[in-house]
């Protein structure tokens, strides 16, 4: 191959090797980035994974980086590796969307804590990725931007909220992607499109910086094609900041280091799999495929054990009602006073009437049909006559859900479920059928109630040829030997993540 | 709880929402069925012992307390007032400027 020819190649290495190259000096940033900028573009038509392509901030970032190694330095542990970042996560002086109209014209005036990180470690940001509005949803269909199609198939959904995130890493614009989950946000789109999402334990990560949806649900995580990758960028991310109190001061491990230390195979691993969650709601494809990843964490040697957790049955109507009531109480600030659209006032048909008109209006006209139900239901589940039955209700199935979690945690290291119910829906299909889409968060809500670090591994096909998910939950602040673990599964299938190549995404 | 066009109407109210007419005929059927899903946390699941158990944290351990207590209440720097008001649909010197919400004077 020409040197040319493997230039063009880049955009197929991951973030490992990537950043390893570039610190030695045999790789251009400058070259990686042209390459990803290339290949995001060719795919972008078919795909639509971006609010707003980088390309000239990473053209200058990446040289940045290429006159550093030049010079002696060492630009960090992400060294030239492009990234995207979802739009929820504030990248200083660009806009910040959140995909909604609500936030028209703002611009961030400082960037996330993750993100930083991210840029002082070396990484070159090639684009702000899509996602439902305002993180809210399954599928990544409520942008105000349009929707973001699945690299594996554009008729399918990427998944969701993270869906912009997720489908430019398994189309290969990108191998690292910053995304985040509060009710499996990350998690349900990499195993919707191939790659490895991670949720890390609420509070290892700042959410500063991190648009709120629901605070004590929220958390950053990253996406990427390989375990390792995912372990690196969360060695970056990780750590106690003084902007976000609710971030843990606990020590940051080397997550990548540790993950290289492969297990020899899974004896001694005690993989628990949920009795209520017992496969009725799965696909047959998905039923076939959770038990074949079982049976080759078995055959290396795990031992699999189930383990009865009664609370994750109410888990998802407890997320939903949750979720929706810090929603509607962290949205109040969208109010069209301070930033973002405003609407009414006395230029509006009619006349002004008050300024509790000129908020009404700014939110009506700025929010989206799913944020409406959900903060709607949100101040319904807070409203006297109904906060015990909903709110009260919901929060102690959460902490009844969180104690059998921790008792599950004492007989077995991780526990495994499907990430979804099946592959990929069609595009369309539950966009109007709210209830059956919040569904699609069946197995990840558990974790996110209880705050505990969980994977999603690509596990196999669907028999439509679409990727399907395991999903390995931990124990709180477990992330090394919950990595480790995921990093044995991924070695034991044999996944074929190649990047879908742009003639194949043609709509 | 039978979901009503006066009650969404309601809680749009307390929400700072208004609805058009479409958006109620749509929201309220959708509305009833979301409220379906929500209750179905299990019988089993146990109400509150208290109001106080309504304020529960996640089960999972989160942050740890500070082992000195509250950190020191200490003033620290703010967002640059340029950066703020650059963001504000309009602004006046050192202020975000708000619409006229009363009718303009007879001249």
């Amino acid at each position: 191959m020409t040197r040319s020819a493997a230039d063009r190649e880049l955009w197929r290495l991951g973030a490992s090797e990537v950043a390893a190259r570039v610190r030695r000096g045999e790789l251009s940033a400058v070259a990686v980035a042209e390459a990803c900028l290339s290949r995001s573009e060719r795919v972008e038509p078919a795909i639509r994974a971006y609010v707003d392509m980088e390309s000239g901030q990473a053209l200058e970032r990446a040289a940045a980086i290429d006159r550093r190694v030049t010079a002696g330095d060492d630009p960090g542990p992400l060294a030239g590796v492009p990234v995207a970042i979802k739009d929820n996560l504030a990248l200083a002086g660009r806009p910040l969307t959140c995909a909604s109209a609500i936030l028209e014209g703002y611009v961030a005036p400082e960037s996330a804590t993750a993100v930083t990180r991210l840029l002082d470690a070396g990484a070159v940001p090639i684009g702000r990725a899509n996602l439902d509005e305002l993180a809210m949803g399954s599928s990544t269909e409520t942008s105000v931007f349009g929707a973001t199609r699945n690299p594996w198939d554009p008729r399918r959904v990427p998944g969701g909220s993270s869906g912009g995130p997720a489908a430019a890493v398994a189309s290969s614009g990108v191998p690292l992607a910053l995304g985040s989950d509060s009710g499996g946000s990350v998690r349900q789109p990499a195993a919707f499109c191939g790659v490895v999402g991670l949720r890390p334990t609420w509070g290892r990560v700042s959410r500063r910086g991190l648009v709120a949806f629901a605070s004590s649900l929220d958390q950053v995580g990253p996406l990427a094609r390989s375990v390792r990758d995912v372990a690196l960028c969360l060695q970056v991310i990780a750590g106690a900041d003084p902007g976000d109190a609710t971030s843990a001061d606990r020590p940051v491990e080397r997550f990548a280091e540790e993950v290289d230390r492969l297990r020899p195979n899974a004896r001694g691993l005690r993989v628990g799999t949920l009795a209520e969650l017992a496969g009725e709601e799965l696909s047959s494809a998905a039923r076939r495929d959770f038990r074949s990843a079982l049976d080759r964490l078995a055959t290396a040697g795990a031992e699999v054990v189930e383990v009865s957790v009664p609370a994750v049955r109410s888990a998802l109507a407890a997320y939903a009602v949750l979720a929706a009531a810090e929603a509607s109480s962290n949205l109040a600030r969208f109010d069209g006073v301070r930033y973002g659209r405003r609407r009414g006032g006395a230029e509006a048909p009619g006349g002004p009437r008050s300024a509790s008109d000129v908020i009404e209006s700014s939110r009506s006209d700025g929010f989206g049909k799913e944020v409406t139900r959900r903060i709607l239901l949100g101040t319904f589940a807070l409203s006297a006559g109904y906060a015990e039955s909903y709110y009260g209700r919901a929060q102690a199935v959460r902490s009844a859900l969180g104690h059998q979690l921790a008792a599950a945690f004492e007989r077995v290291d991780v526990i495994a479920t499907p990430t979804a119910a099946g592959g990929a829906f069609p595009l369309g299909s539950r966009v109007d059928d709210p209830v059956t889409m919040y569904r699609s968060d069946l197995f990840t809500t558990p974790a996110s109630l209880a705050g505990l670090p969980a994977v999603s591994v690509p596990s196999g096909l669907d028999d439509d040829g679409l990727p399907l998910g395991l999903q390995l939950i931990g124990p709180a602040f477990g992330e090394v030997a919950l990595l480790r673990v995921a990093r044995l599964f991924e070695g034991l299938t044999s996944f074929d993540r190649r990047p879908v190549p742009a003639g194949e995404v043609a709509a | 709880m039978p979901v009503t066009v006066d009650e969404v109407r309601r809680i749009a109210s307390l929400a700072g929402l208004r609805l058009s007419p479409e958006q109620e005929r749509e929201l309220v059927p959708q509305l009833a069925e979301i409220v379906r899903f929500a209750g179905e946390m299990e019988e089993g699941a146990p109400l509150p012992a208290s109001p106080a158990a309504m304020g529960e944290p996640p089960g999972a351990p989160g942050p740890p307390e500070a082992p000195d207590g509250p950190a020191p209440d200490e003033p620290v720097a703010s967002l640059d007032r340029r950066l703020v008001l650059a963001n504000a649909p309009d602004h006046r010197d050192a202020h975000v400027r708000l619409p006229a919400v009363h009718p303009p004077e007879e001249p």
